[in-house]
């Protein structure tokens, strides 16, 4: 019992960066109608800069190191909206998504430079020692676990709140439904479009601080955490944030869960070596019932 | 000034022979002049053309977003390495089985996938493509041992020329040479059956399905049929090319099938231009050696230099990417097209055979690309 327990915690604390990392997704999906392909190498470029100010440079608290690095990514995205992604017509997918790829070369690579391939221990922004934990039935709540979900939580709330209590959520929501029609009721789509991409990049990075202590920081610690926020997203919807954050705890239970129980069968054993096989089986399934994710807007094509 | 040539003329005939002739003769003397490592990635290149041809079936001319080519390239060259290494095959007998095996995969992984629609689609597949590798380390039924699991099959020994191969001239010791004949005569016969299925009426569909798909379905067209056999043999093209890079190197590893191989391809066939025939080929060299000329490029960007000798070439690779997309979205082919008519013009024949003059169609490789 204590043991399911503790996997159901520790599935959900993995999901919750999944989930962070897949609002993000959602943001810009919402915001430009594509998948951002570079939004884990972002995030990564972020939980760099987190490095710099908390230890490499300057030694800031952690908190202000980590809305530092956040406001700074919010900048690059923008950046990299403007310059980048909107000379394109996001109805044609190919050219973006490429794009996209490039962008992670590119920031890759010049991470991989800067900082070099070897990975390295980050400072949590919650206590992680290890007796750090309030202990539930036999199963152990670490601070740090806990303080990821609370992330989570904060950050649906934030999202939640600008997109449906401020004008600027308002004119967020017209553009992602329609982007024609918000242009000539006056509002300034190319406004809109940094607002996404800067809060979608700016989330990244604070899913990478708190990914990092977990995985060791290194240029290529996203790439999988990206493949399960891409389930989770697509789970839930690419156009549901609420939907996103589900998918993505979904996705760190069934993980979880999966990779515990079901690697104790010899048959099985060796899905130790397969982390990636549920989400995908998840995301089959799902997709066959629901081609538009479980919480999506269904597409719906006109004559 | 450009030449004018009437299609279908004496001069257009010998055109084309000597075009396609020269190519033939370059392609023939090239193995015998480069190195035997060269030959080796030039053997790379050419499997990756034909696994991108495969790949623009889908993503070209059907224009579905199916980003798991990497899947069906590795079990091409499972099977056929397998098929070797335990049931004591020739590898030549191999390659039908390959293709086959992969045909079966793409259409049973095609009646699911097809109901997905644009990203959703371009995501649930590069998720299958990602998860794949780790699939054949599997334990169950056998799967693991079939496919070498984590250490691969070695099946070097059992490619050698045959018989009459070997009384040309073909050395044992430099096996690359051989195998880029092998592995060129398969290329060449999968873009000809590329090109006239394309030109027949399934391939018609196939683009008809792209352009307007309500359109296609009113006029006869078949849906879900002519997506699945197409996914099916852009599948098989992928198992035939993986096939061919088991007999490139002699051996097979879950490790060279991962979603970076999956990115290469989609790169190339982007490079190389989309839902064109010559484009796969053009994107193939950029991405097996252009990757190599980025090692030993440097940028200077003033305050900061881009050296390719380290992890930047990776970055140089990405801008390469970016500035093809932003100054020539239609990719080399669409260049090639674009400069061709400037030096030779090919003006249809009018009616009645005559010679007048009239003003040069876009030839019909144009039109099929044109989206």
């Amino acid at each position: 019992m204590d043991l399911l327990l503790q996997r159901i915690i520790d599935g959900l604390s993995n999901g919750a960066i999944y989930a962070v990392v897949a609002i993000a997704l959602v943001l810009i999906f919402k915001a430009t109608t594509l998948v951002n392909f570079a939004q884990g190498e972002l995030a990564m470029f972020g939980g760099f800069l987190f490095y710099v100010f908390a230890v490499q440079a300057y030694e800031l608290p952690l908190l202000v190191a980590a809305f530092i690095a956040m406001v700074l990514s919010a900048l690059l995205g923008v950046t990299v909206e403007r310059v980048l992604v909107r000379p394109f017509d996001p109805q044609d997918h190919l050219p973006v998504v490429l794009i996209t790829l490039g962008i992670f070369y590119i920031v890759n690579a010049v991470a991989g430079d800067i900082w070099n391939y070897e990975p390295r221990a980050v400072p949590s922004l919650f206590p992680n020692n290890f007796d750090d934990f309030i202990s539930i039935g036999g199963a152990r709540l670490f601070y740090d676990s806990l303080g990821i979900l609370v992330s989570l939580g904060l950050m649906y709330l934030v999202v939640y709140l600008i997109l449906n209590k401020t004008k600027m959520g308002l004119a967020f929501r017209a553009v992602s439904s329609n982007t024609e029609s918000s242009r000539l009721v006056g509002i300034r789509v190319g406004r809109i479009l940094s607002f996404g991409w800067a809060a979608a990049c700016a989330f990244g990075t604070l899913g990478a601080v708190l990914v990092a202590p977990r995985l060791l920081l290194s240029p290529n610690m996203m790439a999988p955490v990206l493949v399960y926020a891409l389930a989770g997203a697509a789970f839930g919807g690419l156009d549901s944030i609420g939907g996103a954050a589900i998918g993505g705890l979904v996705v760190g239970l069934l993980n979880s869960l999966v990779l515990g129980y079901l690697t104790d069968i010899d048959a099985f054993s060796s899905f130790r070596a397969t982390p990636l096989l549920p989400p995908m089986l998840l995301l089959l399934t799902v997709l066959w019932f629901k081609p538009s994710g479980m919480f999506g807007t269904k597409q719906i094509e006109r004559v | 000034m450009a030449l004018v040539v009437q299609q279908g003329s004496a001069q257009h005939r010998t055109l084309k022979l000597a075009f396609f002739g020269g190519l033939a003769l370059i392609a023939i003397v090239l193995p015998f002049i480069l190195p035997d490592f060269q030959v080796g990635r030039l053997n790379r290149a050419i499997w990756i053309a034909t696994a991108v041809l495969g790949l623009n079936l889908v993503v070209g001319y059907a224009g579905l977003l199916a980003l798991c080519q990497s899947a069906f390239i590795a079990i091409g060259a499972f099977i056929c390495a397998t098929l070797v290494h335990e049931h004591g095959w020739d590898y030549w007998m191999t390659i039908p089985a390959a293709m086959f095996g992969s045909f079966l995969f793409g259409v049973l992984l095609g009646v699911p996938a097809l109901r997905i629609k644009g990203l959703y689609l371009a995501m649930a597949t590069i998720s299958f493509a990602a998860a794949f590798p780790a699939l054949t380390k599997l334990e169950m039924g056998g799967i693991a041992r079939r496919t070498g699991g984590a250490n691969g099959l070695k099946i070097n020994e059992e490619i050698v020329p045959t018989g009459w191969a070997e009384s040309l001239g073909f050395a044992a010791e430099e096996p690359f040479r051989y195998r880029y004949f092998f592995i060129l005569f398969l290329a060449v016969l999968a873009f000809v059956g590329v090109h006239n299925l394309l030109k027949s009426r399934p391939g018609r569909a196939i683009v008809a399905i792209r352009d307007n798909e309500t359109g296609a379905a009113v006029s006869g067209v078949n849906l879900r049929e002519v997506k699945v056999i197409n996914f099916g043999l852009s599948a098989a093209i992928g198992g035939l090319a993986g096939a061919m890079s088991a007999v490139n190197t002699g051996f097979v590893a879950e490790t060279s099938f991962t979603f970076v191989l999956m990115v290469d391809l989609l790169v190339a066939l982007v490079i190389g231009g989309v839902a064109t025939i010559q484009g796969p080929i053009w994107g193939a060299i950029v991405v097996v050696f252009v990757r190599e000329i980025a090692k030993n490029m440097s940028i200077p960007l003033g305050f900061y230099t881009l050296d390719g000798n380290g992890p930047l070439s990776q970055a140089i690779f990405g801008l390469i990417l970016i500035g093809v997309v932003f100054f020539a979205p239609r990719g080399i082919a669409g260049l090639v097209q674009k400069t061709l008519p400037k030096i030779v013009q090919i003006v249809p024949t009018p009616p009645g055979g005559g010679t007048t003059k009239q003003t040069p169609s876009a030839t019909p490789d144009l039109e099929l690309s044109a989206q």
